[in-house]
């Protein structure tokens, strides 16, 4: 990186590689890709091959609106905080430490769903080799201790790894397609299940398999609400989410294409790594080791992300006191959340130790799903108390109310696709969530400060 | 052991012990870059002295002429869940006694999360209209209407300044919070690196730095009425 003026050649530089295709294309997908590599595959397993690929595409659909939501209301809210900073400005500081709990359990989930994913892995592999039985439990603690340490001395931030690393991921999907395609696999792909058993369970089984259709994309909006201190309007439009949401989508598709022309769907839908798995029928070594580090990546880098976003937003909930301010603090050597971090470690150890990857990843769309619940009458909230005339916005999203509703229905949807199997978890997270909203009425409101929740110089909301 | 599984495991060593190897190489490489960013800065003062701080950052100590002291440091921010990384510069201004001024602050796009922060340590909030789209947390310590009207012209100033964070003035000095550069979005989105594009931080930025900190402070020596007929009526 060259000498630069601090000012306006910083943000000039800053700018520049913004608008770097590269990093365009890097803002959507990211650490999202490992939903390819891993838990999308289970919603085959609830309703068949063709429901998988419908789910994918419903979700996109979904996500879809959120991008559009989203990106009106982050440009309008100047404080950065994603919909965190939103809830506290336009619902309230009840709804904001809701939505602070749902980014830290949905993370904190993926994290524990990225260390089992690692431990299976390590034990296929192992047993490929003959050695099989491997306890998966170190390896899954070794993911889990080795990353909080990284991000508790923030070794990560000054590494000089960069798209290589998602690239690796993103073209292994490709080079795997690809050689499929072009006969490079022992077994040829087989679709005769499409004629034999397209929907197994019938239509109630597509509706099932929305549940983990969210997963191919779970967390996008997170690349999407990197959020420049200083907010342009004009980068507040959601091009670069749009163009992740897309790639993803084709990702997603080709995951789909090649796992369900070689592997069985009754296999495919409790497969703990789709894609490896995939690469391992086609009997091709390269195959193979490329598959291997693009799912160790992937799953690392998103473990990595989540540990670091998880303990942000309980830091920041603990400096507003939603939560004991003790969780505020900094380590005053590596300007890190160090007691956010220390604090979520046991509890995804205790998910990636004791429950099923299944689980673990019911457990962290619940909360993602929560989040994008509240993001729709969140909507509706803002527009009605500062309709787009009150209020200078950088993006009006088009045709409202209509996302709104579009992602009311679909996530009310995804909540029934939920029950459908996994009721009793569905009852649990909503069980959590209550009675920590009451502990937060009753007990902890108390000691937030009300007056610094609001700081955006908005005028008095229409009706206040 | 086969020999497929010792080639494995010897792939994997390889490549762990590589990642081992360019990980420390960088961290090395960027603290050395790190104790680098004030060394323009250095010739602005007569008698400088520049330190590590605890995470290598520099921090700058200088004595101004008229007996003050100047502290300048650099803060990585990197603790606002969806925002990108931010370098703070820093800036103090002591004054050797105190002076009869109030103590307030303002912060701009308040988080909540601002360790580097004095704004969120004062105990009122106070309320100050600069700009119709500029968020601003306003704080201080019991300011009378008179002190809040003075410094409402300094603030509204300092703040034209994007860049600006955090201004806030006390009894006992000036500070300034202002932004540096903002982190790679490509390297934050994809394993959260806080890259920045400087390598030293240039004299004119902490020119403006510190010209808005006199800006401020002079708020409170002129344009108290009590102040300017003391100064008015004083003997020569």
């Amino acid at each position: 990186m060259a000498d630069t003026t601090a000012g306006g050649g910083a943000e000039r530089l800053s700018l520049l590689r913004v608008l770097g295709p590269g990093h365009v294309w890097a803002l959507g997908v990211g650490i999202v890709l490992v939903g390819e590599y891993m838990g999308w595959n289970f919603s085959v397993g609830k309703g068949g091959m063709i429901a998988g690929l419908v789910a994918c595409w419903v979700a996109g659909l979904l996500y879809t609106c959120v991008a559009m939501i989203d990106s009106e209301v982050t440009s309008t809210v100047a404080a950065a905080g994603g919909q965190y900073a939103q809830a506290k400005h336009i619902v309230g500081p009840l709804m904001a430490f809701n939505v602070g709990l749902f980014l830290v359990m949905a993370y904190t989930m993926l994290e524990a769903a990225n260390a089992i994913t690692v431990g299976f892995l390590l034990d296929t592999v192992a047993g490929m080799q003959g050695h099989t039985g491997l306890n998966q439990q170190p390896f899954i603690i070794l993911a889990i201790l080795g990353l909080a340490w990284l991000n508790y001395r923030g070794v990560l931030a000054t590494l000089s790894f960069n798209l290589v690393i998602t690239g690796i991921a993103f073209i292994a999907i490709i080079v795997l397609f690809l050689a499929v395609e072009f006969g490079a696999s022992a077994v040829p792909l087989d679709f005769t299940a499409i004629n034999t058993e397209a929907l197994p369970y019938g239509w109630l089984g597509v509706i099932a398999s929305l549940h983990f259709g969210l997963w191919y994309y779970l967390g996008i909006e997170g690349t999407c609400q990197a959020a420049e201190e200083v907010r342009s309007p004009a980068r507040s439009l959601p091009y670069g989410t749009m163009a992740g949401i897309m790639t993803l989508l084709i990702a997603a598709t080709l995951t789909w294409y090649v796992c369900s022309g070689l592997i069985p769907w009754e296999y495919l839908g409790g497969s703990g790594t789709p894609l490896f798995d995939a690469a391992r029928v086609t009997g091709s070594t390269s195959l193979m080791v490329l598959l291997f580090i693009g799912t160790a990546f992937a799953t690392l880098a998103s473990a990595n992300g989540c540990i670091n976003d998880a303990s942000r937003a309980w830091f920041s909930m603990g400096r507003d006191r939603y939560l004991p301010i003790w969780f505020g603090a900094v380590h005053p050597r590596y300007r890190t959340p160090y007691r956010s971090i220390l604090f979520l470690v046991p509890i995804a150890l205790i998910f990636a130790l004791g429950a099923p990857l299944d689980q673990v990843i019911t457990f962290s769309i619940l909360s993602g799903l929560l989040g994008y619940t509240f993001m729709t009458f969140n909507m509706m909230m803002f527009r009605r108390k500062w309709p787009v005339a009150s209020i200078k916005r950088g993006y009006v999203h088009p045709f409202h109310p209509l996302p709104a509703i579009v992602l009311l229905v679909l996530c009310s949807t995804a909540y029934f696709a939920v029950f459908l199997g996994y009721g009793t978890q569905l009852i649990a997270m909503m069980c959590f969530y209550i009675i920590a909203s009451l502990w937060f009425h009753f007990w902890r409101y108390r000691f937030v400060k009300r007056g610094d929740q609001f700081t955006m110089p908005w005028p008095r909301p229409v009706g206040y | 052991m086969t020999l497929a599984t010792a080639a494995l495991l010897l792939f994997a060593a390889s490549g762990l012990a590589a990642l081992a190897f360019v990980a420390v190489r960088d961290n090395r490489r960027a603290l050395g870059e790190r104790l680098g960013l004030l060394d323009e800065v250095r010739q602005l003062f007569e008698s400088a002295s520049i330190t590590p701080g605890p995470d290598a950052f520099p921090v700058l100590e200088a004595a101004l002429p008229d007996g003050r002291s100047v502290a300048i440091e650099i803060v990585p921010d990197t603790l606002v869940c969806r925002r990108l990384p931010q370098l703070w510069l820093k800036l103090t201004i002591r004054d050797p006694l105190p002076r009869r001024r109030p103590t307030i602050g303002a912060l701009s796009r308040s988080t909540g999360a601002e360790f580097y922060s004095m704004v969120h340590g004062m105990p009122d909030r106070v309320d100050m209209q600069l700009s119709s789209d500029l968020p601003l947390l306003v704080r201080g310590h019991a300011p009378s209407r008179d002190e809040v009207e003075s410094a409402t012209g300094a603030m509204r100033r300092v703040f034209a300044d994007p860049l600006m964070k955090e201004a806030a003035i006390t009894p006992k000095g000036v500070r300034i919070v202002r932004r540096l550069a903002e982190g790679s979005r490509g390297a934050h989105v994809l394993l959260r690196q806080a890259k920045f594009a400087v390598r030293a931080v240039p004299a004119r930025f902490v020119m403006e730095a510190l010209s808005a900190a006199e800006d401020l402070a002079m708020a409170f020596e002129i344009e108290r009425p009590d102040i300017k007929a003391r100064l008015e009526t004083a003997p020569q």
